[in-house]
């Protein structure tokens, strides 16, 4: 008798099959609109993580924070070795103090005497990380800053040392930073004693790539990497990291930011360089105010 | 007793609900942020296929379509694609219930498996028809052996520790006996 359970959906398979069709169509219908219009249907899943994600931090805050402690407590066995690094690392990190500090003040007195302000528009909003893609093939993680904090599409997010991508999707309170290693990822970079232009691509490893270099005979292993501000994107001049060579020899750049372990991020605001509307005061009509009072009689010429 | 009391089918639903919400919240865990080796098993796959083969008079469509497309929501996946595909998939199993009860585990693994590599390759297929950048076929099917192997806990799961068993092959001839 309990084999009958199958059969009991008999009658029904007509309306099952409709139901089936349905599903199926909205389902594939879903999928061409997101085709055909992708940023209105990009916003309803932002919107639906910025419904769902918040509410179930409760949850997934004691996890990974359980998970976390694990790791931590894995590292207690090699205590004493580690004891002794950080030891000379303090070392070490003395001897940088007193080097910081020098040039601290050398740096402060050298701006003084230039006269430099210092750019006061780029401010921050730090955002803790909530959940990253849970997709083997993207690279992303959730910040819970979002709309309700000013965050806008395409800021930079960085962490305590360098870039680790930028704004891509903005919830109401949750925003998605794509990180420089997703595929999709692709930002102008400079690498920095050539000072050559270079786009730096994700392709889903760790290090991501540098296409479009112009010399390669330029560029070695261990070049400072940093943004280059082209196409009003990001601010000019963030650290990102160091060029090193791959295996199959391409060049590929080792980022500063801390990968692994994203907890906290800022996201710096920026408004992007602003547009040049008119033509310069120097060139052209207005500049005739600028020029010395021009002789009477020569005035009097322009006038007829 | 032809029909299931209503008390089991909402009870598994639920089970159900719960398990994927769990499968899709650890994946959402920002534990490792940075790019891996290896692409983790689809462990949501390895669920509803689990179930479907087990008991699919306990796993109503609209629900497996309904999670399947928050799934695909929360976990950046185009939307509704992978979700209609499988839902096809278990469709096409549902189909088949009465041979699968007869099925020795085995095989059953190697069609989970054929199942689900067909799944990736009509997937990167409607994508790359549509432009819609995606990774390459081959790091994309690099996850079927991956899901495989989850299959066994997963189905382990199901069987020992939630009583979500295959219900005995029915023999002989009639409306009810197994077409093999």
């Amino acid at each position: 008798m309990a084999y009958n359970t199958d059969r009991g959906t008999d009658h029904f398979r007509p309306v099952r099959r409709v139901i089936v069709t349905l599903c199926l169509m909205c389902l594939f219908g879903v999928f061409f609109v997101w085709r055909i219009d992708s940023p209105r249907v990009e916003r309803l899943r932002s919107d639906v993580v910025d419904t769902v994600i918040p509410h179930l931090t409760w949850a997934m805050a004691p996890v990974s924070g359980l998970v976390k402690m694990a790791d931590d407590f894995n590292s207690y066995a090699r205590l004493f070795e580690q004891n002794q690094e950080l030891r000379r690392e303090l070392q070490r990190m003395e001897a940088w103090k007193e080097a910081a500090l020098q040039l601290e003040q050398k740096n402060a007195r050298l701006l003084d005497l230039n006269n430099v302000k210092l750019d006061p528009k780029l401010t921050f909003v730090t955002g803790s990380v909530l959940a990253d893609s849970g997709s083997p093939f993207r690279q992303s993680v959730l910040l819970n800053v979002g709309a309700h904090d000013g965050i806008r599409d395409g800021w930079a997010a960085m962490d305590g040392i360098g870039l680790v991508g930028r704004i891509s999707g903005v919830g109401n309170t949750t925003a998605r930073v794509m990180l420089l290693t997703d595929p999709a990822s692709s930002i102008p970079v400079t690498i920095q004693p050539s000072g050559q232009q270079v786009l730096l691509s994700g392709d889903n490893t760790a290090l991501p790539r540098i296409a479009f270099l112009e010399m390669p005979d330029l560029v070695r292993p261990g070049d400072r990497v940093v943004s280059s501000g082209d196409g009003g994107i990001f601010p000019a001049g963030i650290l990102i990291g160091q060029v090193a060579k791959s295996p199959d020899n391409r060049l590929r750049v080792r980022l500063a930011a801390d990968y692994g372990r994203l907890e906290f991020l800022r996201v710096l605001r920026y408004a992007g360089p602003e547009p040049i509307a008119e033509t310069g005061g120097l060139v052209g009509a207005s500049a005739a105010a600028l020029l010395p009072p021009a002789p009477l009689d020569t005035l009097e010429e322009a006038d007829d | 007793m032809t029909e299931l009391r209503l008390s089991t089918r909402l009870g598994h639903a639920l089970l159900f609900s719960g398990l994927a919400a769990l499968v899709v919240l650890i994946k959402l865990l920002p534990l490792n942020t940075g790019p891996r080796m290896w692409p983790a098993p689809d462990l949501l796959l390895c669920l509803v296929l689990a179930w479907v083969v087990r008991r699919p008079d306990l796993l109503p469509l609209l629900l497996v379509a309904a999670l399947l497309f928050v799934a695909d929501m929360m976990l950046m996946r185009p939307p509704g694609l992978w979700s209609g595909l499988v839902v096809l998939a278990t469709e096409w199993l549902r189909r088949r219930q009465r041979p699968l009860r007869a099925m020795p585990f085995a095989v059953e693994c190697a069609m989970i498996g054929g199942i689900i590599a067909t799944l990736i390759v009509v997937h990167w297929a409607v994508l790359a028809v549509l432009f819609v950048q995606q990774p390459t076929l081959g790091q994309q099917l690099l996850q079927v052996p991956l899901t495989i192997l989850a299959y066994l806990p997963v189905v382990a799961l199901l069987h020992f520790g939630l009583g979500v068993r295959k219900q005995p092959a029915i023999e002989g001839f009639g409306a009810g006996a197994a077409r093999t």
